[in-house]
Order: structure tokens, then C-alpha cells, then sequence
């Protein structure tokens, strides 16, 4: 069995917490995100060859008022970054946390998650700035807390690519 | 051929191998090409033969360890530049964690004494009807280590979990990643320094340790307290993980696709299983009591039993010798008992002694009991045992060795023979003394009245004749006078020291001739006539008495002149009585009273 350490980023109140919730065991209760500042929970999967459990360490989200503590994401294997389509700004917020966790962590595999897409007539964010952003080589998910699309293929696809040696 | 023609056939032949082993020659013989292509190979080589086995390892070693002291004699500084920060806080913590175990040691040495425990341990057992050994391990657990994680240290990721039997926890991956998190978050917001983290954590009865290491970090969970000899194991547990699976631990932290395969570290449980399980007080173990012990209690039983057994023989011999002098006559017992004295507890007897009994101590020494050990308390009185009575009748009466006493019925019998003296002091003697309530000397011969009454009848055998009608002495009777007096002489020798006085009645005789008016008075001038002789001759006049009786006493009838001389005579008669303070005694024999006729 592989593990891997998943670090899970965004700014304050994106949804974050809520996306994986349900596909997730949680041990911990979502106090340690205010307390300590980091929720761990755990997502077993079956790639193919071999099962991989993903420790996915739920940061709080960064606001004004609270940073990313920087410590918790030594030793990730990749990122998550979340975004809140309904919220433009939430989305530089996420590009600005990816830059700074690999700044510290070193060249990792990530992808973005933008959230509510159940949402889609209220998105702030164009679609062409994601495809910009794809262009770039980013991988952008849309998905739903409420309806659970695209986080499973987010997990799935994490998963495979911290476990395929790096180019 | 000519060997021009071969040199040629040769090129023809073999020209190209030729040129290629020429350039494979120069290839081998330049080292500056070797040295380019070994360098090309060697990183390659040296992880091909690593990851096969690690015989490299060991080839290359003594050639790291000359290398490395080589380094440090020539310029010591880098390596000591390297060592530097891990060197510090690795002091600080020996230092800490040596002072904390020297602490714990010390309390444990304070303790009651072990033996002891053990002691209660078995009464308890008894007590209560459990298995000694049971009654250890309930009474004896320290702590339990339930589970124990190794979480490599980067990733916070789990290497290995192990747990007791039957120990139900939260998803040890989850709690791996979460105390990692907590020790970045303690180390974040206290500032500590990167090598350092939260070594332990209390909540409620339970503990969690962890010790870290450079890759991995074991923690476990405790239930109760545990001691800090619970460190060094897990300090040892964490270098064998690193020196045993040092490479593993490398590679699990690499990123990329290599990386968090846990699966390599299954073979490092012999490492971490015997962490597991309960740890009990240093002496818990249901050894044997030790033989001191054992001698210690002998020697207390044995010294218990002397103490005890010498007190028992001690009272028995107290307890005989009071028999003993109940037993005593003229010794009574009126209370024993306890007393606190100067010398602590001591026995005391009292009672009533006759001073003439024997001594109290003494028996009490002939029956064992020391006189340190004792006090006596007698008052005296006199006993009315009859023993005692004739032993003071004797005392006091102080008998010649010729007369035996004896007590009968409260009568005081005395037989043999006494002097007259002291006849009349026993009698006098013993009416005052108590236990006595008579006399009986009836047995006893006086041997000075015997004496006298010889003598007395001697004396008044003697007549002194006088001549017809005068007071004149027949011829030849001065010499009658003189054996008269003599006699008297002997018999005053005998009474005056036997303290009997004498009395001596003279009496004058006449023959029948003439009248007897004339005759009393003549026979009286007699008597008179012999006094004087008589006291010319020493005897004492107050002594001497006349008495004229006529011819009324004749001793031959006067047929003839011869037996009328015979008539005309003085004869005497003695008597005794006791001297003037004698008192007679009751019963006693009366002083002789009158004469013969």
C-alpha cells in the first residue's frame, strides 16, 4: 500500500472542508481547522496495480486575518487547491498559495479544484481565464460540495500523479 | 611469403580490428579518458551494487573512517561547524533526561522498603484468598504501552502501527498525520527549534511519548504514568529503526512515485513490539523474598521466642518461689504483684515475717529469683506456730543442754535436770512469753534442791550433848559444834548462788529430870548456848532461831543415866524458801517446810 501526504489549500471559506466531507473518513472534528489550524482525514483508493491512501491535511483556510501555516505542508506529496467560482478573488488567492507552497515544498504535482459548480450562473470567474490558466498547464476541476462532482476524480487523479515518478 | 607481402595480406585482413583495438589501447593506456568514463559509470555502479547488497558498504568503510580522521587531524572546524547544532540539544537533552531518571531513582529508593511491600502483598493474598501472583500484578503495574506508531517524520506519514490485543483506537494513519501536525503546531507557535518537538502529551490517565529521530519518530500510547527509564527504550528503539532502515526511510520521503511505500517497514515490528505491554515497579516481579529477609524475620521470631520463653521461665520460677515461702513458717504473703521502680517494671512481694524465720531472700535466690528482680515488703510479728513458740521459749529461757523443752497443746514441758536458778527464772519467764499457756517442770530435777536436801539431812543427824542441868558442852563436844557448823558452811555454798535461803531452827533438849517449867527453860538456854558457838563459827545470827521444847523430844528412854545423858542435847532443823524477789511459780515445788521430829 502507498500513502501520501495531500495538502489542501485555499482561502477562507471556499468550501474546502465541505467538498471532501463526504468522501472522506474523518477521525478528527473540524474544530482542529480553527484550533491547530489543520484537519487531517483520510481517502483510501484503488489505483490500478495498488490501493494508495491519501492523508489529505485540510488547511484552514487564509484570510485577512489568518495565514497558512507553512510547516504543514513539509513533506506533501502533492496539492489541492481550491477556489470559489462564485468568487473571483478566491481564485488568486489559490494561484498565490500554490506559488508559495511550491516555492517551499519544490516542484509537486497540484490541481485546482473550483468549487460550486452546482453554482455555474453565479461564477464570478470567466471561463476563459481557466482556459488561460489550462493553457499553462494547470489542471482545473470543477466541482460541488452539494452534488459531490468532480471529487472523486480529483482524489483519483492526485493520487495518479504522485504516485508516476516525475518527469 | 616475404613479410612485406604478409604486412600487407595482414592490413588487407584484419586492418579495421586493428585500428579499433589501437584505439581501444590508447583508450586503456590514457587515465585521463579512464578516469572520464569511470566517472560516467560510477554513480550508477555504486547504486546498481547498493541496492543489490552491502558489500560496498563494507569495502568502502575503512577507507571513510581513514579518510574522515584524516580530515579531522588536518582541519577539524568544518566537521565540527556540521555537528555543532545537533551536539547541543542532544546534550541538553541527556543532561534532562538523566536528571529526571537520577529523580525517579531517588524517590524509588525512598520508598518504603520493597521487602515490606511484598510482605503486605502476601498478607493481602492471604487475606483475601487471591493468588499471590495476581495480587503482584494488580498492585504492581506501572504502565502499559498500547500502542506504538512510527510516523516517518517528513510526511507524518505511518511506517508501522502496533497495538496490544484487544486496544481499540482512532485510524492510526489519521492519528500519525495529526500528531505530526500538533508537533509542527506546538514547534510554530512556541518557537522551538527545529530538532526539538512535543515530547509528551497528558490527557487524563493516558500519556503519549514520542521520540524523534532524523526521519522517524516512534510514538506511543500509555495508559497510566510511566517512568522515565520508559525513554532510553524508546531512544534505543528509534536508533535501531534508523541504523536498520536508513535507506527505507530515505526513500519513503522521496517525491515523486517512489516515494510512501510502508511496506518495508513491516520487517522493523521486532523493533517495535516489545515496546508493547505492561511495565511494572522494578521489584514487581513474584520473586522470592530475599534470604535476609527471611534470616531477619528468623532472628526476630527466634529473639520474640527467647523473650517470651525466658518470661515464662522467669514467672514459673517467681511462681515457685512464692510456694516456696507460702511453704515458710512464720512467713506470710499479703500481695504480690507489678511495680513500676527505678530499674522499670519490678515484682514486689508483701507480707508478715516472724524474725525468726528464715530469711526471704534467700529462699527466693535458692528457688532462681534474682534480688535485683524483687522487692520485698515484710513487717514483722510473731508466729504462734508451735515451732516458732518453743524456738523463742528457747531463745529466751536459754536452757541448760541437760533439759529438753517441748510444746504440746500450748504446755511448755520441761524434763532433765536444772539448776535451781534457772528453775525459777523459766517459770517466771514463761508465764510472760505468748504461745505458752503453762508450765510443766514436774520432769525436771532441781539439782541444787537435791543437793541441799542431802546435805540438810546430814546436818540434822548431828546432837551436841551438855552437861546435866547447865548449858555448859559435854566433854568432847566441841568437835560435834565444829561438824555442825561445817555442815552449815557447805549447805550455805550450795543455797546462796541458787538464791534459797536458809533458815535453821536450834533446838534444846532436856532429860526427864526435875520439872518441866524449869527443863523448857533450860532446854532453851541450849539452844542459845549452840547459836552463839555457832556464830562464833560464821554461821549468820538472822539465820539461826532457839527453840526450847523440855524433855519433850527425847531420843531414849531414860532407864538408864546413859540414855538420860543421850536426851540432854541441841539438834537443828533446816529449812528453804526463795529468795526475796523469787516469785514462786504456780505448780512449782514449795519451799520445805519443818523438820523431823
Amino acid at each position: 500500500m502507498i500513502q501520501k501526504k495531500i495538502c489542501m489549500l485555499g482561502a477562507f471559506a471556499v468550501g474546502k472542508t465541505s467538498l471532501v466531507a463526504r468522501f472522506v473518513r474523518s477521525t478528527f472534528s473540524d474544530k482542529y481547522l480553527t484550533t491547530v489550524g489543520v484537519k487531517i482525514d483520510r481517502k483510501d483508493l484503488d489505483l490500478p496495480g495498488t490501493p494508495v491512501t491519501l492523508m489529505l491535511w485540510d488547511l484552514a483556510g487564509e484570510d485577512e486575518f489568518n495565514t497558512v501555516q507553512m510547516s504543514y505542508l513539509r513533506g506533501s506529496a502533492g496539492l489541492l487547491i481550491v477556489a470559489d467560482g462564485t468568487r473571483a478573488a478566491t481564485l488568486d488567492k489559490a494561484l498565490e498559495l500554490r506559488d508559495r507552497a511550491l516555492a517551499a515544498l519544490g516542484p509537486i504535482p497540484f490541481l485546482l479544484i473550483v468549487n460550486k459548480a452546482d453554482l455555474a450562473d453565479q461564477w464570478e470567474i470567466d471561463p476563459p481565464r481557466l482556459d488561460a490558466l489550462a493553457a499553462t498547464g494547470v489542471t482545473i476541476l470543477r466541482g460541488s460540495a452539494k452534488t459531490g462532482e468532480g471529487v472523486e476524480v480529483a482524489f483519483r487523479s492526485i493520487a495518479e500523479r504522485t504516485c508516476t515518478p516525475a518527469p | 611469403m616475404g613479410g612485406r607481402e604478409l604486412a600487407v595480406v595482414r592490413a588487407v585482413l584484419v586492418g579495421p580490428e586493428q585500428a579499433r583495438l589501437a584505439g581501444l589501447e590508447r583508450r586503456l593506456d590514457d587515465p585521463a579518458t579512464r578516469a572520464r568514463e569511470l566517472a560516467d559509470a560510477l554513480p550508477g555502479a555504486i547504486a546498481l551494487r547498493s541496492s543489490r547488497d552491502g558489500q560496498l558498504a563494507r569495502a568502502l568503510a575503512p577507507t571513510i573512517e581513514s579518510s574522515l580522521k584524516r580530515a579531522v587531524e588536518q582541519n577539524p572546524q568544518p566537521l565540527v561547524d556540521a555537528i555543532f547544532p545537533i551536539i547541543g540539544p542532544a546534550i541538553r537533552k541527556a543532561i534532562g533526561e538523566s536528571l529526571a531518571r537520577m529523580l525517579q531513582e531517588l524517590s524509588a529508593a525512598m520508598a518504603p522498603q520493597s521487602a515490606m511491600r511484598r510482605l503486605a502483598w502476601r498478607l493481602e493474598a492471604l487475606k483475601t484468598g487471591k493468588p499471590y501472583a495476581e495480587i503482584v500484578l494488580l498492585r504492581t503495574l506501572r504502565y502499559r504501552i498500547e500502542q506504538a506508531l512510527v510516523i516517518h517524520r517528513e510526511t507524518g506519514l505511518l511506517l508501522l502501527h502496533a497495538a496490544m490485543p484487544a486496544v481499540q483506537g482512532s485510524d492510526p494513519h489519521s492519528v500519525s498525520a495529526m500528531l505530526t501536525a500538533l508537533q509542527d503546531f506546538v514547534r510554530d507557535s512556541f518557537g522551538a527549534a527545529k530538532q526539538e518537538g512535543l515530547e509528551k502529551l497528558k490527557v487524563g490517565g493516558r500519556e503519549v511519548w514520542v521520540e524523534a529521530g532524523p526521519r522517524a519518530v516512534i510514538a506511543v500510547a500509555i495508559a497510566r504514568t510511566p517512568n522515565e527509564s520508559l525513554r532510553p527504550r524508546l531512544q534505543e528503539a528509534v536508533e535501531a529503526l534508523h541504523l536498520q532502515f536508513g535507506q527505507e526511510l530515505a526513500a519513503f520521503g522521496q517525491a515523486g512515485g517512489g516515494g510512501g511505500d510502508a511496506a518495508p517497514f513491516a520487517r522493523a515490528m521486532p523493533i517495535v513490539e516489545p515496546l508493547l505491554g505492561d511495565v511494572r515497579l522494578d521489584d514487581a516481579a513474584p520473586r522470592r523474598i530475599s534470604p535476609v529477609v527471611w534470616i531477619v524475620l528468623a532472628a526476630i521470631v527466634l529473639a520474640l521466642a527467647w523473650w517470651w520463653g525466658s518470661a515464662w521461665l522467669a514467672q514459673r520460677r517467681f511462681d515457685a518461689a512464692l510456694d516456696a515461702l507460702r511453704a515458710t513458717p512464720g512467713i506470710v504473703i499479703t500481695e504480690t504483684g507489678h511495680r513500676r521502680g527505678d530499674r522499670g517494671s519490678q515484682r514486689f512481694v508483701a507480707g508478715l515475717r516472724d524474725p525468726i524465720a528464715a530469711d526471704p531472700m534467700t529462699i527466693l535466690a535458692e528457688a532462681g529469683v534474682k534480688p535485683e528482680d524483687v522487692a520485698l515488703a515484710f513487717k514483722p510479728y510473731q508466729s504462734l506456730d508451735e515451732s516458732f513458740v518453743l524456738q523463742r521459749v528457747a531463745q529466751q529461757l536459754a536452757p541448760p543442754s541437760s533439759v529438753n523443752l517441748a510444746l504440746r497443746g500450748g504446755r511448755l514441758f520441761a524434763q532433765g535436770r536444772a539448776p535451781h536458778a534457772w528453775l525459777v527464772r523459766a517459770r517466771r519467764v514463761v508465764a510472760q512469753l505468748p504461745g505458752v499457756s503453762a508450765f510443766d517442770d514436774s520432769a525436771v530435777v532441781d539439782i541444787d534442791l537435791a543437793e541441799l536436801e542431802s546435805l540438810r539431812a546430814a546436818a540434822e543427824r548431828l546432837q551436841v550433848r551438855f552437861v546435866f542441868a547447865t548449858t555448859d558442852l559435854a566433854k568432847g563436844q566441841e568437835e560435834m559444834v565444829n561438824r555442825m557448823a561445817q555442815a552449815l558452811v557447805g549447805l550455805y555454798e550450795i543455797a546462796r548462788p541458787a538464791g534459797i535461803e536458809v533458815s535453821i531452827q536450834i533446838i534444846g533438849n532436856t532429860d526427864g529430870t526435875g520439872a518441866e517449867e524449869r527443863n523448857v527453860r533450860l532446854s532453851r538456854d541450849r539452844a542459845d548456848r549452840l547459836i552463839t558457838l555457832l556464830v562464833a563459827r560464821g554461821i549468820p545470827a538472822r539465820d539461826l532461831a532457839a527453840v526450847g521444847v523440855g524433855s519433850t523430844q527425847p531420843v531414849a528412854s531414860e532407864s538408864t543415866d546413859a540414855a538420860k545423858e543421850r536426851n540432854r542435847y541441841a539438834t537443828l532443823r533446816v529449812s528453804f524458801s526463795e529468795a526475796p524477789l523469787a516469785v514462786a511459780a504456780p505448780g512449782g515445788p514449795a519451799p520445805e517446810k519443818g523438820g523431823r521430829p
